[in-house]
């Protein structure tokens, strides 16, 4: 069972009363939350799951239905990472006064591990390919909640998956030979 | 069940552990609600403050450099609301819009005294209106000397007339540590190189630099340096 996704089906019902129902919400979905953000590519994932949380509180009077509000915060969260990723990467250069040396061990020692190459094999997805890979295993949404979190149509959803599974086939065809 | 599918589930069940737990985290979430904030709704005096705001242009090119030192950030611009008035805010600089004048419609970056925030305010003639967005505090992480706030993504969620808003699109605001003196900036479309104006406003904490391009800042570069002309950070976006 996929911790995130059990994490999510134990909410129980809401209160109506304001902030007892969210804080329920909130507890049981935050950690989730922001690691979705991590996986589509946030460097801030904890102020992209804050940002989320915060909006579905100033619509918690529109949302207070454990499904709405958890698609709701699913989809803020996917669209915050976007949007960041979209508008902010900067590449820098700075003179080296910083220890590169220890980053550069580091990258040596991680480059051997899987997470790490699923990273990189993720990063080189493009946004929608990731979100739907994401969405579908590691939330383990179905077609369904995946075209409804990203505004797509299921065909879409489904043909999406197919380029990715593809591209990450190319990419690391030995999962494919194991 | 396919192997990759297997793979993968297994994959980014790892990488989601590598994202430590939050403690505390319902506090924090409140106190940054508790921060959102009500419509401004006074009048606001800006010419002196905007006075103060220096500009200046400068053509530049940004070298193309060593690819062996580039490294790859993304920069924060986690967004909230704040009480902005006009008896706590102290006005920087216009960010974008009509300009000054009353009809005219405009951004401006306001700090508030009080909390410290940046905040970005819709203006229409000299008064506030709607909800401001505030910026986090710039953190400098990774030894980072710059910050870049994009100021389309900040916005996004104010409701801007369309002159406001386009005009976002040929500036960036740039948070920077204190010890950057200057900052310049370039925009290209990889061909041709075009100046720039910098308004500039320094303080204890930051220095802030508002760069406007002549179209969009898209492949923006920018090179910050300190006194003496040394070049504390390069690149681009």
């Amino acid at each position: 069972v996929n911790p995130a996704t059990e994490d999510l089906d134990d909410i129980g019902e809401p209160h109506t009363e304001d902030g007892v129902g969210f804080d329920a919400l909130f507890d049981s979905t935050f950690e989730a939350m922001k690691r979705l953000a991590y996986l589509l590519g946030s460097d801030d994932p904890e102020n992209v799951a804050q940002e989320a949380f915060v909006r579905l509180h100033g619509r918690w009077e529109l949302l207070a239905e454990p499904e709405k509000a958890k698609a709701y915060v699913r989809r803020t969260v996917v669209n915050l990472s976007r949007s960041r990723l979209r508008h902010l990467r900067v590449t820098r250069r700075i003179p080296p006064e910083r220890p590169v040396d220890e980053a550069s061990a580091e990258a040596k020692v991680l480059a051997d591990q899987d997470h790490h190459r699923l990273r990189a094999a993720l990063a080189r997805l493009p946004a929608r390919q990731r979100q739907v890979i994401v969405l579908r295993y590691w939330l383990d949404l179905d077609q369904g909640a995946i075209a409804q979190t990203l505004g797509i149509a299921v065909g879409t959803v489904k043909a999406t998956t197919h380029h990715a599974l593809g591209n990450l086939r190319r990419t690391w065809p030995e999962w494919e030979e194991r | 069940m396919p192997q990759i599918e297997d793979r993968l589930r297994d994959a980014l069940a790892t990488l989601a552990n590598e994202v430590p737990p939050s403690p505390h985290a319902r506090d924090r979430l409140y106190r940054r609600i508790g921060t959102r904030r009500r419509p401004p709704n006074s009048v606001l005096a800006t010419a002196a403050a905007v006075a103060v705001m220096a500009a200046i242009s400068v053509p530049i090119a940004l070298a193309g450099g060593d690819e062996s030192g580039t490294t790859t950030a993304t920069t924060t611009t986690a967004t909230a609301t704040a009480p902005v008035t006009p008896e706590n805010g102290e006005v920087l600089f216009p960010v974008g819009g009509g300009g000054m004048g009353p009809k005219a419609w405009g951004l401006d970056l306001v700090k508030n005294v009080e909390t410290g925030q940046y905040c970005l305010v819709l203006r229409s003639g000299d008064t506030w209106q709607g909800e401001p967005t505030c910026i986090e505090s710039p953190t400098f992480s990774g030894g980072q000397a710059v910050e870049i706030i994009d100021l389309v993504e900040v916005t996004k969620d104010m409701d801007l007339p369309p002159v406001v808003r386009s005009s976002l699109e040929r500036n960036i605001l740039f948070f920077t540590r204190p010890e950057v003196a200057s900052l310049t900036v370039r925009s290209s479309d990889l061909q041709e190189w075009a100046s720039s104006t910098i308004s500039s406003r320094a303080g204890e904490k930051y220095a802030i630099f508002l760069a406007s391009f002549n179209g969009t800042h898209e492949h923006f570069g920018f090179r910050a340096k300190n006194r003496g002309g040394q070049v504390i950070e390069e690149g681009g976006g």
